[in-house]
């Protein structure tokens, strides 16, 4: 096991290589500037801008420029020379003028990161006790309530979620804040929101994962409740719990496991309606904004983030799997 | 609807076998190569190639729910098809016809549901919208379907460097920005139906893939397959009839939840350009225009969430009843 | 069964919304209670994408740079003009060519007086104002030299430095172009060459124009004479210790323009012609990033406040700066900016009593006609127009007689009435503002009939459609008329472009599809001209001047995007804008627009207005047609309570 994770491990360096690759000339070659704006600039002083940031390069220059800064080597162009730092360096922002894409991913990803890694538990919780609760009613009416509320969680978009939580609770009840995180803690750049402010966006954020969630535990539930080996732990006369969660939720979970790597590393790096919705400063509006922008160097360090929490995500989901499931080996 | 035969099944269950060691292998029928495992594997595949079918639809007749869901699903797409046009005879609107005298008109006798923010009537353009987006649900879900189920099959099944190879390709086209690769796609080909097929599809099936392999690994280690596998079947006709066949439920769960985030998708997609143009609605469309209108005239939101909803619910207990009439271990009852 | 359940619940959730839309049906919107302390909450629109006066382009960002830094003037709260900021006079020649401004500190200051707090307390006496603006505080007096809020006396060797930082090409300043109208910038800018003659050691000029040549590299490589010049001359490269400004003195600041340029002083409000603090601007840069200058750890600044914080997407909080030189007058201790992009989030925010005022123009549409029954909602005209640009150089939309049919079969006024904030349904291009008249008929002759081009008249539209070749909407080839409308994919765009679109199918007949792109790809075909028919556009005016509309369309803007280019225009504009005499000046540009207008390469639509909500406590704000509050001005009436405000309008 100790093998097949390293491997994973050190494949991972040249597949995120390969999806920044990607993403660089994709971006390069989309239409559209950086820089343009309804009002539009004169070309010459367009080409200040290309030339400040490098974009008036062939853009070999430009890819090696990239590469080389992403292994801690800095191109200045004022005294064309390289700098080296121990860390990649993501360059300049070009919507966001006076900050380095490092600073803003390291701005916001904790905050993304703790909405969503809440937003997910919230759904893990209320999703898997539903969906067994309801396996093991099959078609009672229990079973149909709870997946009747998944099925509106999966049809209600939570860019209406949002709102109608926040109508409720903030406008006519003023019980919670209608937007905007207020900080409990704060360690240097991890901060920690109030549950008062955390509440809405990660319940609205976690309504569709329970749905997901729920429909698939139960189903797996329902497959693995009928298998011999229940029975025969039933036969055996194990405590009902401990068949229901010793064993047939683990035969059952194997769909919900496969779900979580993307779904936890795409929570975690940010959900744009969400943070829009709720003024949350997260990452996830960075993201989409840094693709409607052309906002090249901000694009693809997030995009490097996104896949390396990715990647580990769906490497610790393959680990989970061979505990979960004996049956499943790495060689 | 309990199963006669369980005593001589041979699903090799993981905590059977490493917990409930009292039991011996022998009898729950584990023996390498035995019988069990042929009139097993005879079930799958050989005898029943024309039966599975016809049993599938006989016991699918008889679940009531997902009959009734069908028949939901069937009305929608025929209003879909004859709506707007019955719609037109009733009171002379399309879906683009506008009357800016009655915006934010309230249900009455001449506007059924009402009107939208631009005095178009609202039933008109959600019967309209739905062509569209039961479309998208549709052809999106097929195409995570067969190309996510495949996929996921064959790299878990093969496992090692095969497997390697293709989920790294997955974790890859994850991680491209979504956005820029539909503008790059709107850039190099014309806006056409098919196009947004492409985009939606192009990312739909991901998970699919990583779930079906998930489920995949975990029973291609069964005698019953091992067994096949001795026999000299062909992996390919290990995996699609026998392996596949026994990873429908979650799929077909998945699938149904497929669904509702595409439709959705599909108002995104037009926000960048490539979904239907205005002023032709989508149900994602008119919950985007009801979501700004949300505080002031609510039923431009409910309306299209609430059809939505009814759909995915019948969409939902027909895929149900459709795991449970496929599914190889309630055959035969 | 969950049919009903659903049935059940949807209806409950709809009760639900429509009661507290209604329950706050009292004369203010939600929650409405002063701070106990001058303590202001704003809410923008957006994050500031940069803090650096010369850099920064967007209308959030102003808002914060304003409230930081000042220039040589600054705005009136109410007419605009350019009041005493960091200069108290200014002087100028005879050909608007030269301008001297006498900033803060100077002993002896000459020519033209700017107004400064003491002329707003005359105003206000006289009932030009709603509110004393001054407060009964009297401005300071011009001979004490105003300071950066690090204690640093500001001078005119800061503003020698800022404009030469705005010009040099590596700082790469996106409005640097506003700076052209200054002799040699835009040559500094754009990195040209001159050509020295090594025999004389002078420069070579153009011996017919008597100008001097000059040229980028990329020119000379393709240019055959310019190449054969640059063999036998010393090429120099301009520098920004070029650009003609100067410090006379500590307090004595001069600018040559390169042409006659009347409106300069007006233009000093806007913050690219702020100075920045060269001391906080070097040790960033000695510290090795340059542009972390802004942050509130290094940031030194000018106006009425200081950065005391700034988290991206979360908030910025700013306080009052003691040495700025009218401390007194500011009331606020404390502002925090908040950044909302969404516009429903933005009035609930408002709503729960979280933020006491907010950039215009955040309300959601349908909102409108609820809030306008609120005493807190504002509605002023603005000076931004909305138009639909036509492809002048695609057939057949080359024919003005065509663009005459879609302009005379387009209802504005239904497009007014469905946006519903008091716009204005326009019949020209320069929104309404003092002094200019806009044309408000033009008659044109069309094969012996006259036509009023500017008005809205279906018959007459479909007469002119037919003239230009599609009777009934059918071309010659038999085909019916497709005109595509291009916007970029925004609710508000979208539901204008399905308005007009009815509108021109029903009134002339004729196909319109609707092309909505994103935003960057937008702006791609809109610059290359790849759109066939219409594409819509707003233009919001940089300084209350129509030469500010009027100038996008001559030769070489590249804000045209009609495709429309006419060198009598081109005259008629630069004659215009020579014109010492402020009255006449106006009249010709009138004269320009009328001119503009009967070539016709866009359709006017309306005028914006700027809506908002406003607590009623904020005080210290005039309506104007930019949306400039300053919070300079700006206090918190915190005894307010709505007992009170009732027995005063009652009194009123």
């Amino acid at each position: 096991m100790a093998r097949f994770v390293l491997r994973r491990l050190i494949v991972m360096i040249p597949l995120v290589l390969v999806v920044l690759t990607i993403t660089f000339f994709m971006v390069s070659l989309a239409p559209g500037s950086p820089f343009s704006k309804e009002r539009k600039l004169p070309p010459e002083i367009e080409a200040n801008l290309n030339a400040k940031y490098g974009f008036d390069q062939p853009r070999h220059i430009q890819y090696f420029r990239f590469m080389g800064r992403l292994f801690g080597f800095t191109y200045n162009t004022e005294t064309k020379s390289y700098a080296w730092h121990p860390y990649p360096d993501f360059g300049d922002s070009t919507k966001y003028k006076d900050r380095r894409v490092n600073d803003i991913i390291k701005e916001a990803l904790p905050v993304s990161a703790i909405l969503g890694l809440t937003a997910y538990l919230i759904a893990l919780f209320v999703g898997l006790t539903t969906g067994i609760l309801s396996s093991l009613k099959q078609n009672s009416w229990l079973d149909y309530l709870t997946m009747s509320g998944a099925m509106l969680g999966v049809s209600i978009p939570n860019f209406v979620l949002g709102p109608l939580l926040v109508i409720v609770f903030s406008l006519t009840l003023y019980w919670l804040p209608p937007a905007r995180m207020e900080w409990a803690a704060e360690w240097g750049y991890l901060r920690i929101p109030t549950l008062k402010t955390l509440i809405l966006p990660a319940l609205t954020l976690a309504a569709l994962y329970v749905a997901y969630i729920a429909r698939m535990t139960r189903s797996g539930m329902l497959e693995t409740l009928r298998q011999d080996y229940i029975r025969t732990a039933r036969a055996k006369g194990l405590s009902e719990r401990r068949v229901v969660l010793g064993h047939a939720l683990r035969g059952g979970i194997l769909p919900v496991v496969s779900f979580t790597g993307p779904a936890l590393a795409f929570l975690i790096s940010g959900t744009i309606v969400v943070e829009t919705i709720f003024a949350v400063p997260g990452l996830g509006r960075y993201f989409v904004e840094a693709a409607n922008n052309r906002d090249h160097f901000l694009l693809l360090g997030i995009t490097a983030f996104v896949s390396v929490a990715l990647m580990i995500f769906n490497l610790l989901v393959d680990i989970a799997y061979a505990y979960i499931d004996p049956r499943i080996r790495y060689e | 609807m309990r199963r006669p035969k369980d005593i001589i099944k041979d699903d090799s269950p993981p905590d059977a076998r490493d917990r409930v060691v009292a039991v011996p292998e022998g009898i729950v029928g584990g023996d390498f190569g035995s019988g069990n495992n042929v009139v097993r594997m005879e079930e799958a595949g050989v005898v029943e190639g024309v039966s599975l079918w016809q049993d599938a639809w006989r016991r699918l007749r008889r679940n009531k729910l997902a009959v009734a869901g069908g028949i939901i699903v069937l009305i929608v797409v025929l209003l879909a098809l004859i709506g707007p046009w019955l719609v037109y005879q009733y009171n002379g609107f399309t879906y683009q016809t506008q009357d800016l005298t009655i915006r934010l008109a309230e249900p009455g006798r001449l506007h059924p549901l009402g009107t939208d923010i631009l005095g178009r009537d609202l039933l008109a353009r959600l019967l309209y919208g739905s062509r569209i987006s039961l479309m998208v649900g549709l052809v999106a879900t097929l195409v995570s379907l067969v190309i996510g189920v495949a996929y996921g099959a064959i790299a878990g099944y093969f496992g090692g460097r095969v497997d390697d190879v293709m989920m790294r390709i997955v974790d890859v086209l994850y991680s491209l920005p979504y956005i820029i690769l539909v503008v790059i796609l709107l850039a190099l080909f014309e806006r056409s139906l098919f196009l947004l097929f492409a985009a939606l599809g192009a990312v739909s099936w991901l998970t699919m893939a990583r779930i079906v392999r998930g489920q995949v690994m975990s029973i291609k280690n069964e005698q019953f397959i091992e067994a096949a596998r001795a026999i000299g079947v062909s992996n390919w006709k290990i995996i699609f009839r026998h392996i596949v066949p026994n990873t429908l439920g979650p799929v077909i769960v998945y699938a149904t939840l497929t669904v509702p985030s595409v439709i959705l998708q599909e108002a995104f997609l037009s926000f960048l350009g490539l979904g239907v143009q205005p002023p032709t609605p989508s149900w994602g469309v008119l919950a985007n225009e009801g979501t700004q209108a949300i505080a002031v005239h609510p039923l431009l939101l409910i309306v299209p969430g609430a059809m939505m909803a009814l759909t995915l619910f019948s969409l939902n207990f027909l895929g149900d009843g459709l795991r449970d009439a496929l599914d190889p271990q309630m055959r035969k009852v | 069964m969950k049919l009903r359940h659903k049935a059940v619940l949807s209806l409950a959730l709809s009760s639900l919304i429509i009661i507290s839309a209604c329950t706050s049906s009292g004369s203010y919107f939600g929650r409405t209670t002063p701070p106990d302390g001058q303590r202001l909450i704003f809410e923008n629109a957006a994050e500031p994408e940069t803090l650096d006066p010369q850099k920064s382009t967007g209308v959030p960002e102003s808002h914060v740079i304003d409230a930081l830094f000042e220039g040589l003037t600054k705005y009136h709260p109410k007419t605009l003009e350019p009041m005493a900021a960091l200069a108290t006079h200014y002087e100028t020649n005879a050909d608007n060519t030269q301008f001297t401004f006498y900033l803060r500190g100077h002993p002896a200051p000459r020519g033209i007086k700017l107004p400064n707090t003491d002329t707003l307390r005359e105003e206000y006496a006289a009932g030009k104002l709603k509110e004393d603006f001054s407060r009964g505080i009297a401005a300071p007096p011009d001979n004490v030299p105003a300071r950066w809020s690090d204690g640093r006396i500001i001078t005119a060797y800061d503003f020698v430095y800022s404009w030469r930082r705005v010009v040099d090409p590596a700082t790469a300043a996106d409005y640097a172009s506003l700076l052209y109208y200054v002799k040699n910038a835009e040559e500094i800018n754009s990195g040209k060459l001159r050509f020295r003659d090594p025999a004389t050691g002078r420069f070579r000029v153009d011996p017919e124009t008597g100008e001097e040549i000059t040229a980028t590299e990329k020119e000379i490589e393709k240019d055959e004479k310019l190449s054969a010049l640059a063999a036998k001359s010393e090429l120099v490269k301009f520098t920004p210790e070029d650009l003609a400004v100067r410090a006379l003195d500590d307090f004595t600041f001069q600018v040559d323009m390169r042409a006659p340029t009347a409106f300069f002083v007006k233009m000093q409000s806007h913050h690219i012609f702020f100075p920045v603090p060269r001391q906080a601007i070097e040790a960033a840069r000695a510290n090795g990033l340059e542009s972390a200058w802004t942050q509130p750890a290094n940031i030194v600044t000018s106006g009425a406040f200081t950065m005391k914080e700034w988290r991206p997407y979360d908030k910025i909080v700013l306080v009052k700066n003691p040495n700025y030189y009218e401390a007194d007058l500011v009331a606020l201790d404390e502002i925090t900016i908040l950044p909302i992009n969404d516009n429903t989030t933005n009035v609930n925010i408002y709503k729960a009593g979280e933020a006491d005022m907010m950039q215009a123009n955040a309300v959601p549409q349908p909102f409108i006609t609820v809030l306008r029954q609120k005493a807190d909602f504002h509605i002023t005209p603005a000076f931004t127009s909305y138009y639909y640009l036509l492809n002048t150089t695609k057939p057949p939309f080359d024919n003005v007689l065509l663009r005459y049919a879609l302009n005379m079969a387009t209802d504005k006024k239904a497009i007014t009435d469905f946006l519903s904030a008091g716009q204005i349904p326009a019949l020209n291009l320069v929104p309404p503002i003092e002094g200019y008249e806009t044309p408000k008929s033009l008659t044109v002759n069309v094969d012996g009939k006259s036509y009023d081009v500017l008005s809205f008249n279906v018959d007459a539209a479909r007469e002119l459609l037919a003239k230009a070749g599609f009777a009934n909407g059918v071309g010659r080839d038999g085909r019916r008329l497709n005109v595509e409308i291009l916007f970029n994919t925004l609710e508000a765009h979208k539901q204008i472009a399905e308005i007009v679109q009815q509108q021109w199918r029903k009134n002339l007949n004729i196909d319109v599809t609707l092309v909505n792109q994103e935003w960057k790809v937008y702006l791609e075909t809109l610059d290359n001209l790849h759109y066939a028919g219409a594409a819509r556009r707003a233009w919001n005016g940089d300084y209350v001047d129509p030469n500010t509309f009027l100038d996008m369309f001559v030769t070489g803007s590249v804000n045209n995007g009609s495709g429309w280019t006419d060198e009598k225009y081109d005259r008629m504009l630069k004659e215009a804008n020579a014109t010492t005499d402020a009255a006449l000046r106006m009249k010709k540009l009138s004269e320009c627009e009328t001119y503009l207008l009967k070539n016709m390469p866009f359709v006017p639509l309306y005028i914006y207005t700027w809506f908002y909500l406003q607590k009623p406590y904020v005080r210290g704000i005039e309506e104007n047609i930019l949306d400039q509050h300053p919070f300079k001005y700006i206090w918190i009436d915190t005894g307010w309570t709505a007992e009170s405000d009732r027995t005063q309008i009652a009194m009123r």
